[in-house]
């Protein structure tokens, strides 16, 4: 069966002697694997469609236990990110994050929206440093599994000032139900967390958070993301 | 019997770890080394062993050079062209430049591109190094020879973010349209590298 969707080159993995294996985060199907033969050599057919990160229109033969690709042209090259260093950088861990969180052939438009519009900002945000943190917050979100910053997540009560941070419970807790073991945190930085998760990319710039919460931030994320999903750490830089 | 004897297994396990090899390939290729007349299997084997004890990377540009030599064939070399330092990220690269006959001066090898998805970054590459080959000796000219995909060009960027303030001029090989091509068929990503980067006739 010949198969045909977009989507965005997240990996591409060295396979025989000129073919690569991609992981596609596809608008259609999911995240897929497919096998680019050749796709190595300078003279290759798919041209500059199968660069990571790039957005590309994507016709393959979808076989049991086999999708081998067909035809790639590009949709989206995303020349303002790749073309600096942070920005890129940035866009890169994304992926990583995205390709460790998603399962293959789970087909979620959300997730392929949310990579989408990120991809589509980035070049115009400002601060990359607190990107990067909403980056953690609007995946979870996009996978379904945003934490709980509004009420306490252990025992729904309303939150006060007093704030801990629990991975295992989902979010922040309050003072009645925080156990050893959960994060002190500040208002002003749940806050933020808060207002992260629901800013748009153009107007994160609104917010500022100091090194240090930026640190912690990244730290409580990451501890989520693990407890949650087992997924590996991402570098915060 | 549902195996081989086990020395004939080992080998076959042997052949399974090689990059791109599955068992029906391993097989094959133990099979065939059995079939052979032990001179032969002794060559290859005697190859394999001195490989790893014989070859090291060059102390001054990472190159190969076999181990009786600090340096290289080519930083040995006094008509090289000590001013101009090519960058590529594997010694393979090296070897094509070098088949071009159009290059004289001196390669620096990185061992890689960064790639903060893999964990590989500046520490795990020779940049350090270079930027010290840099600064001790004159060179007028840094040529990027790297792979023109995201990889390279983070690699591109961040050498030379850190090569610009040497004062030193920085250059990158041209991108565009493979040679005996049609321009029909490249993407347009690659015509406008190749429309930047034109050159005067
Ligand atoms: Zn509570
Ligand atoms: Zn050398």
């Amino acid at each position: 069966m010949i198969l045909k969707t977009i989507g965005f080159i997240l990996r591409a993995i060295k396979f025989r002697e000129s073919d690569l294996i991609l992981t596609v985060l596809s608008r259609d199907y999911g995240k897929i694997s497919l096998i680019a033969k050749g796709a190595r050599r300078t003279e290759s057919k798919f041209g500059a469609a199968l660069d990571l990160l790039t957005l590309s229109e994507l016709v393959f033969y979808d076989a049991e236990n086999l999708k081998l690709l067909k035809e790639a042209s590009i949709i989206e090259d995303y020349r303002a990110i790749k073309s600096d260093y942070e920005r890129l950088t940035l866009a890169l861990h994304t992926a990583h994050l995205l390709n460790q969180l998603v399962e293959e052939h789970h087909p979620d438009r959300t997730i392929f929206e949310f990579l989408q519009g990120f991809f589509g900002e980035l070049s115009s945000v400002k601060n990359l440093e607190l990107a990067a943190v909403a980056v953690k917050l609007k995946l979870m979100r996009a996978l379904g599994i945003a934490p709980r910053l509004s009420s306490c997540a252990r025992g729904r009560h309303r939150l006060t000032d007093e704030l801990w941070f629990s991975p295992q419970s989902g979010g922040l807790v309050c003072a009645a139900c925080h156990q050893a073991g959960d994060t002190r945190l500040s208002p002003r930085l749940a806050h933020n967390l808060k207002m992260l998760l629901g800013l748009s990319w153009d107007k994160l710039d609104r917010l500022t958070l100091s090194e240090d919460e930026i640190t912690l931030a990244h730290r409580l994320l990451d501890e989520f993301m693990g407890f949650h999903l087992k997924a590996p750490h991402m570098p915060s830089k | 019997m549902d195996k081989y004897p086990e020395p004939l297994e080992n080998l076959i396990k042997e052949f399974q770890k090689l990059p791109s090899i599955g068992r029906k390939t391993a097989e094959r290729l133990a099979f065939y080394l059995l079939s052979q007349p032990p001179e032969a299997v002794e060559s290859l084997s005697q190859a394999i062993a001195h490989v790893k004890e014989k070859i090291r990377a060059c102390q001054e540009c990472f190159n190969f050079t076999e181990s009786e030599n600090e340096l290289c064939e080519i930083c040995r070399d006094p008509q090289r062209d000590r001013s101009v330092i090519c960058v590529v990220s594997h010694p393979q690269e090296l070897l094509k430049l070098e088949k071009t006959r159009e290059y004289r001066g001196l390669y620096h090898v990185l061992g890689g591109l960064l790639s903060p998805v893999n964990g590989i970054g500046p520490e795990q590459l020779h940049i350090e190094e270079l930027l010290v080959r840099l600064s001790k000796h004159k060179i007028q000219e840094v040529i990027l020879a790297l792979d023109p995909k995201v990889e390279g060009e983070a690699t591109a960027m961040y050498l030379a973010r850190r090569i610009k303030p040497l004062g030193i001029k920085i250059t990158q090989i041209a991108h565009g349209v493979p040679v005996g091509r049609d321009l029909e068929f490249a993407d347009e990503v690659t015509l406008s590298r190749a429309l930047a980067g034109r050159v005067q006739l």
